[in-house]
């Protein structure tokens, strides 16, 4: 279907929703002989304000202003190439360690020594001498040749009050027909009202270093104010047939089906979401659809799993109840992947100084299908289930990528000048080993192109950076620098090598290329790949004495089973890790009543194994990374190890180990609810959400929740939990919702 | 004519009689059923002051009269205590219809058929399950006991046919009224019955033979307000009496379905309201999960069971007046009924429940439950529910079911004594395209499946 069609299709979807709810709108609420097309018409609907207050005034270590970089004062000097072999000679470009005589980066460039003199005699040129510059922005004590400075990040951190706020309306018009056909449509629109106490970053406000951000300009959301609920992908800036949305608004239509029914068989075509198995929260046998985690990642109200969250898909679902006791269960759906946080918004996980470009449409995965079916039996206290996916991982798997920018080093410092000058030899032996056809008008820009990073304000600026973006980013800074050099040939041409395990070679070859492009982003590049999923599951109910604590529990265990499933390299290598991974889950419910005077008590204890991924589908290999600074003096985040000598993704041994323990407690005619979630991860991080609903009439839904985090519950490194992506966001929630 | 003997004494002292005995038939002059199953009528076994309200208020009060705060000490007697107070203080009105002596106007034809048919054909079996006598099978259809002489005997054939159909659909709406008159709480919904033994009109009858081992199917879902639009809950009622329905539930936030504990039968279904699952027909629980059945009392009653249809509305929708702002209760008829039985018993089978007992009014006529009030754990009243059925055939218009006119419950009243909230309940002629009726065979595919619970989640 072309860009053109899909649009016009979901305009005409949106609007033949919107005419429904227009028409059931204008008829008496009470009334129930509303008539559309011949059917019986009918609507809900829910108005709704959602906000979530800061408590830790922390922003997400992802964002520009919540980095541990920010305002420090941190030395740098370059490391010294020399030792390198010839560039163009890749038998002689191995690392030092493994006995060749040269060891390149494992120096710095002495003081008093001008970088040209250096490139002159390494690559045999003749580049004049770099003049002396005056300090760049951030730059601070910088030596006469400008090889070595301190540098302070000139982007403050900020501190935020409020994380989260939206208006919210829903609606849900619905159209049956007495011969078995139905139109089930729900429209939801939310709004992010303006940028009321939100921090938020712009890189616009830093357009005038270095020409100001390249990828801003053909990307949406690094372009000015975060992207907030906008979701773009590379090519095409509105991907989803049934979504329209721009930064601070989006409608779109979770379902829009028309529903036929003929006895024991139901059939949904249409835009809609398929759940299945037992477990809450953990997604096992949830394979179907991903998970939209724009507005307030997963950390809505835990009782309502991801009920904003899930996605939907066009489709077709059909149900066949073969018995009594047996469901058949098929769905067939466009592939839509799990859609993230956007750069530099609230909840956003991927550090804002790598662009994530998504493949999803120039891959025309958008053509894509996931189909897979669920058979479930129920034998009065015991049921088993059988499912089979087909489907594109919605998580995707990420590597480096060019950035395909074209843009020099900047020559406002002695690095930068000397490497600008001597590029266009550089390129050429480049053009004549590889064939390509690179210009060599633009000093550096046509190599930079060919690497995965582009030279652009508010980058990474200090090797520290690198070791702690990394092991935040549960990488390995080592192997993901050697990779993102040996991997693209362009890399090597600007003198880049692989430093193999020698941290120190890497702070200094990474502090050269930090000082000399004034800041760098990195590009990486997340694709999709198919996959098949095997489950089983099954369940029973205890049977004690009446009302016993241990009278009816419902326990239920799922596993599944996916081959060669393709993951993101620790490295970001460009050949995707693939291994087997293995999902097990044990979930045991109780409705207890403590008294005769309050409803049942809802509890819940909740186990997850994973094999090789943790929650959030990062390898465990790249788990637990400490960081590395000359004498662990500069930490850039609480709580992880800094030293000389720091261990690089030592991993998790013996798969992910998740437990969720919930209880829900009514009050008297469920007016009040209160809640309490806790989500572990045995490695120490915790999620505890203690809440309460209040509900003073029945259509009004008051939610007060606290999100209180931790990744070092047990003082562990905190890069051991998947918690340390979001531990920032302790925070009040407060919903306030008026149903009709 | 009736010979003066029988005064309006003779009548209360013949019903202490029987309680005291913890027998006996219903009637006074003679059993009411062999009245009715000789004649068709049940006249003949009670007098005059029993079958007319200006008989028994010796025309104080007279058919087509409204009873209110001004005349309701008359007929204390008549009411559970709750009406008596919402009339006496509240401004709750009854409007006083004909006594309904035509008995087979007060139940589904085909049940009232299947009664006389198999009359004297049930007895308990060794686990205290209702059985055929002659091979010891499930029941097999109408009353079981139309002659019923002990209170697990009514509460068993009222678990046994809720509805009376074989299978029933109610579109209902649910209002929460405060104290302070304002409708706090609105939803609306379905509620499905489908009995699988017992079955007198539906073929496979007497038994859907698959299910032979079940009594019953139900599923009861909402479709507003949007909160809970698409949740259900469906039971799969065993048809031996000791053991639990499984209880299965569609859950819209997580848009799939989900067990449930099967003894969760006292849980608020929604908020702001205290209805329960158990409350379902005044036995929604499984039979031998109660115990401690007893008749308490005997005497005439108050009940609505004729001219309660509203058939003016195209949706058969109530009026209400009463409480501060005139929506506290149903507009109601009301008939004297000349004899109601009232059976006590206790959720043995769950040890926290919030009550300790329900008691139970039977029209002895025919064991139709006319009212129900229920006791916390201190033995206080806690909560009443009174109700209203009707034939659905009123001023020359008929809704039917199948041959004959339907037979139904109109509406019903829940009063929280403690709090002064009242929950209306109606049955509407349709919500969403969901219409209610009786012994559809598209009804088990159509909610009493997990792909129905599904289905009915959409969105």
């Amino acid at each position: 279907m072309s860009v053109r069609v899909k649009r016009w299709f979901g305009a005409t979807a949106i609007v033949i929703a919107a005419a429904t709810a227009g028409t059931a709108g204008a008829q008496e609420l009470s009334r129930t002989d509303r008539k559309l097309f011949g059917g019986d018409l009918s609507f809900n609907g829910q108005f709704r304000i959602e906000a979530a207050f800061s408590t830790s005034g922390r922003m997400s270590a992802a964002n520009q202003f919540g980095l541990g970089s920010n305002n420090r004062r941190i030395p740098r000097s370059a490391g010294n190439p020399v030792g390198a072999c010839d560039p163009f000679s890749s038998n002689a470009c191995e690392y030092g360690d493994t006995g060749l005589l040269f060891a390149p980066w494992t120096t710095t460039i002495d003081q008093g020594v001008n970088p040209s003199t250096i490139l002159n005699d390494l690559l045999n040129v003749n580049i004049p001498l770099s003049p002396v510059f005056p300090p760049t922005r951030g730059v601070e004590q910088l030596s006469p040749t400008g090889t070595s400075d301190v540098f302070r990040r000139y982007i403050p951190t900020r501190d935020q009050d409020v994380n989260y706020h939206l208006l919210r309306f829903e609606f849900q018009p619905t159209i049956n027909w007495p011969n078995g056909w139905s139109f089930i449509s729900r429209i939801r629109a939310v709004y992010n009202p303006n940028d009321y106490g939100y921090q938020s970053f712009s890189y616009n406000r830093y357009k005038d270093i270095n020409g100001g951000f390249e990828t801003g300009k053909t990307l949406r959301q690094y372009d000015g104010k975060p992207d907030q609920l906008g979701y773009e992908v590379d090519g095409e800036q509105r991907p989803l047939l049934f979504e329209y949305s721009n930064n601070d608004f989006m409608v779109d239509l979770p379902a829009f089906f028309v529903q036929w029914t003929n006895g024991n068989l139901t059939a949904r075509l249409g835009n809609q979401s398929v759940a299945w198995g037992q477990l809450l929260f953990f997604r096992i046998m949830d394979t179907a659809n991903g998970l939209d985690l724009r507005r307030h990642l997963f950390l809505d109200r835990a009782i309502e799993e991801f009920a904003d969250e899930r996605m939907s898909a066009p489709g077709l679902r059909i149900t066949w109840q073969a018995s009594d006791n047996i469901v058949l269960d098929a769905f067939g759906q466009q592939f839509i992947p799990t859609i993230v946080p956007n750069s530099n918004t609230t909840y956003n996980i991927v550090d804002s100084r790598f662009i994530l470009h998504d493949n999803y449409y120039k891959n025309d995965n958008n053509k894509d299908i996931n189909y897979g079916f669920r058979l479930k039996g129920e034998f009065g206290n015991y049921n088993a289930q059988l499912m089979y996916t087909s489907r594109l991982n919605q998580l995707g798997a990420i590597r480096w990528r060019k950035s395909g920018i074209n843009k020099p080093l900047p020559s406002s410092n002695t690095l930068g000048f000397a490497f600008n000058q001597a590029c266009p030899a550089l390129i050429l032996a480049h053009n004549a080993q590889y064939g390509t056809n690179l210009a060599t008008d633009n000093g550096c820009g046509p190599l930079l192109g060919e690497t995965a990073f582009e030279v652009a304000p508010g980058g990474l600026n200090v090797a520290e950076e690198w070791f702690d973006r990394a092991s935040y980013t549960k990488l390995d800074a080592l192997e993901g620098l050697a990779r993102v050099i040996d991997e693209f040939p362009a890399a090597t041409t600007l003198l880049a090598r692989p430093v193999g395990k020698n941290s120190v070679a890497a702070y200094n070859e990474l502090n050269a290329f930090f000082i000399a492009s004034e800041g760098l982003h990195g590009h990486v590049e997340r694709s999709y790949f198919r996959e098949d999923v095997f489950g089983v599951g099954g369940g029973f109910v205890t049977e004690g004495e009446p009302g016993s604590l241990f009278d009816q529990i419902i326990i239920n265990v799922e596993a599944t089973y996916t081959p060669d499933r393709k993951n993101t390299s620790v490295d970001l290598r460009q050949r995707y890790d693939e291994r087997d991974e293995v999902q097990a889950g044990l979930v045991m419910e109780k409705y207890h009543r403590f008294s005769t005077s309050l409803p049942a008590t809802y509890m819940v204890f909740q186990y997850l194994w994973q094999k090789e991924q943790s929650l959030e589908g990062l390898l465990l290999d790249g788990y637990g990374s400490e960081n590395y600074s000359p004498g662990g003096q500069y930490k850039l985040t609480k709580g992880v190890p800094t030293n000389d000598d720091p261990k690089i993704t030592p991993g998790v041994n013996g798969g992910a180990h998740y437990v969720v323990l919930a209880a829900l407690l009514p009050g008297p005619q469920y007016i009040f609810e209160y809640s309490i979630a806790a989500l572990i991860d045995v490695q120490g991080g915790m999620l505890v959400q203690p809440g309460v609903q209040w509900k003073p009439r029945g259509n009004v839904t008051i939610n007060a929740f606290y999100n209180y985090l931790d990744s070092d519950v047990w003082g562990n490194n905190p890069n051991k939990s998947f918690v340390s992506f979001i531990d920032f966001a302790d925070e009040f929630c407060l919903r306030f919702g008026y149903q009709f | 004519m009736r010979i003066r003997k029988y005064d309006h004494h003779y009548s209360r002292r013949e019903f202490l009689g029987k309680v005291a005995q913890g027998a006996g038939s219903a009637g006074v002059l003679m059993s009411s059923w062999s009245a009715f199953a000789q004649t068709g009528q049940v006249n003949k076994a009670y007098p005059d002051e029993l079958m007319s309200i200006e008989g028994y208020t010796k025309g104080k009060i007279k058919t087509g009269d409204e009873i209110n705060a001004s005349n309701v000490d008359l007929v204390k007697d008549l009411l559970e205590p709750i009406r008596y107070e919402q009339i006496k203080k509240n401004g709750r009105k009854l409007k006083v219809v004909k006594t309904t002596t035509d008995v087979m106007r007060l139940s589904p034809w085909e049940y009232i058929e299947a009664t006389l048919k198999n009359a004297g054909k049930a007895k308990f079996d060794g686990q205290s399950n209702v059985v055929n006598a002659s091979d010891g099978q499930p029941w097999i259809g109408g009353n079981p006991f139309p002659d019923a002489k002990s209170g697990i005997e009514l509460l068993a054939a009222q678990t046994l046919s809720w509805g009376r159909h074989d299978a029933s659909f109610y579109a209902v709406k649910i209002n929460d009224v405060a104290v302070d008159g304002e409708t706090r709480f609105r939803y609306a919904g379905g509620w499905a019955e489908l009995n699988t033994v017992a079955r007198v009109s539906m073929d496979p009858k007497p038994y859907w033979p698959e299910h032979k081992d079940k009594l019953r199917f139900q599923t009861v879902f909402f479709t507003g307000p949007q909160q809970f639009r698409g949740t259900s809950f469906m039971n799969v009622w065993d048809y031996d009496q000791r053991k639990f329905p499984a209880l299965y539930g569609y859950v819209a936030d997580f848009r799939r379905i989900r067990q449930f504990p099967a003894d969760q039968r006292f849980e608020p279904l929604l908020p702001g309201t205290t209805l329960y699952l158990s409350d379902a027909w005044a036995a929604g629980d499984p039979l031998l999960t109660w115990g401690n059945f007893k008749i308490v009392s005997r005497g005439p009653f108050l009940a609505g069971l004729s001219g309660s249809w509203n058939s003016a509305h195209d949706n058969w929708e109530h009026k209400t007046h009463g409480g501060p702002k005139g929506t506290t209760f149903w507009d109601s008829t009301v008939e004297l009924v000349p004899e109601a039985i009232l059976v006590e018993a206790s959720p043995t089978g769950y040890p926290r429940a919030p009550i300790s007992k329900k008691q139970v009014w039977f029209d002895a006529r025919n064991q139709v439950v006319v009212g129900m009030v229920t006791y916390d754990r201190r033995d206080q009243p806690y909560r009443s529910f009174d109700g209203a059925y009707s034939l659905y055939d009123d001023n020359g218009k008929t809704f039917m079911d199948g041959q004959h006119p339907y037979w139904s419950w109109c509406h019903v009243t829940c009063s929280d004594i403690q709090t002064g909230r009242v929950t209306r309940l109606e049955q509407v002629r349709v919500i969403e395209g969901h219409a209610s009726g009786a012994n559809d065979p598209k009804m088990y595919d159509k909610y009493l499946t997990q792909t129905a619970l599904m289905r009915l989640g959409a969105g």
